[in-house]
């Protein structure tokens, strides 16, 4: 059996938490919750985001620390004075678009 | 200023407080330079505070980009780590072995660590600890594809990454 960590399951949750937080937003703006859901998540302080990093990089000789293509961010949910913001970036309707 | 300020306050307690306004005044005035923010990361990138006297030590032995320093544990922290790149502006990785620290000083973006010497380090017994990167906000505090190559070669499922402010990510690797 898969032995899975707690702060794996947390972050699952998290990610769930905040899918269904951005349904209606998604619906509205034309964007895909299922490509949504295939993408990366991090939660740090008032902000999570969803984010995509390129996987057919393959020079790995010359990869170093920070190296590499950077992380692209799709969306970020912020809470602030008590209320949850959706904002976009500029890869938001690059790789969420619906097709 | 600070100096002045200091010392108007400790002059102003010892010397006998007539009126409870200039006691208020100067109770402010030794609390404010107590608070100066010295080595706050937060601080030194929004109010231009000082690194404090350990920091100083620390970027002092680290004067270039590649530069690298072994320390003891208890000698410096992630925290530390965040107020040299709010200072410096400059990119530091932490590895740890038993009770001794490695620091390697980056630039604005990227630490000189490939692949072999990920390897070499794990080899020598060095786990990475955690790197900082310059600037604010989730998208400074996201891993990169170099950054989840290097901490495959530790053999590691996680480490953290630190922006200017101090605030942490916690970044993984599936199995």
């Amino acid at each position: 059996m898969k032995k899975i960590s707690q702060g794996e399951v947390e972050r699952e949750f998290q990610k769930a938490l905040a899918v269904e937080y951005v349904k209606n937003y998604c619906k509205k703006n034309g964007l895909s919750i299922q490509k949504l859901r295939k993408q990366n998540f991090a939660l740090c302080d008032n902000e999570c985001a969803f984010y995509v990093q390129p996987i057919d990089y393959v020079k790995t000789d010359q990869l170093v620390i920070d190296g590499g293509p950077k992380p692209q961010v799709t969306l970020i949910i912020r809470h602030e004075k008590e209320e949850l913001q959706i904002e976009e970036t500029e890869y938001t309707k690059v790789f969420l678009k619906k097709e | 200023m600070l100096g002045l300020l200091k010392e108007a306050a400790v002059g102003g307690v010892m010397g006998g407080i007539k009126d409870v306004r200039e006691q208020r005044r100067n109770t402010n005035l030794t609390i404010m330079s107590r608070n100066s923010g010295r080595g706050n990361p937060n601080a030194i990138t929004h109010f231009g505070a000082e690194l404090n006297t350990r920091q100083k030590n620390l970027l002092q032995q680290l004067p270039d980009y590649d530069s690298s320093i072994i320390v003891k544990k208890g000698d410096v922290n992630l925290k530390d780590l965040s107020a040299l790149t709010a200072e410096t502006g400059n990119e530091f990785a932490m590895f740890t072995r038993g009770s001794q620290r490695m620091i390697i000083r980056g630039n604005s973006n990227k630490v000189n660590i490939n692949g072999s010497m990920a390897q070499e380090l794990y080899n020598a017994g060095f786990k990475w600890s955690g790197h900082t990167h310059p600037g604010t906000g989730i998208n400074v505090k996201l891993e990169s594809i170099g950054d989840k190559y290097i901490l495959k070669q530790f053999n590691q499922r996680q480490s953290v990454i630190l922006d200017d402010q101090g605030r942490i990510n916690i970044f993984t690797i599936g199995e």
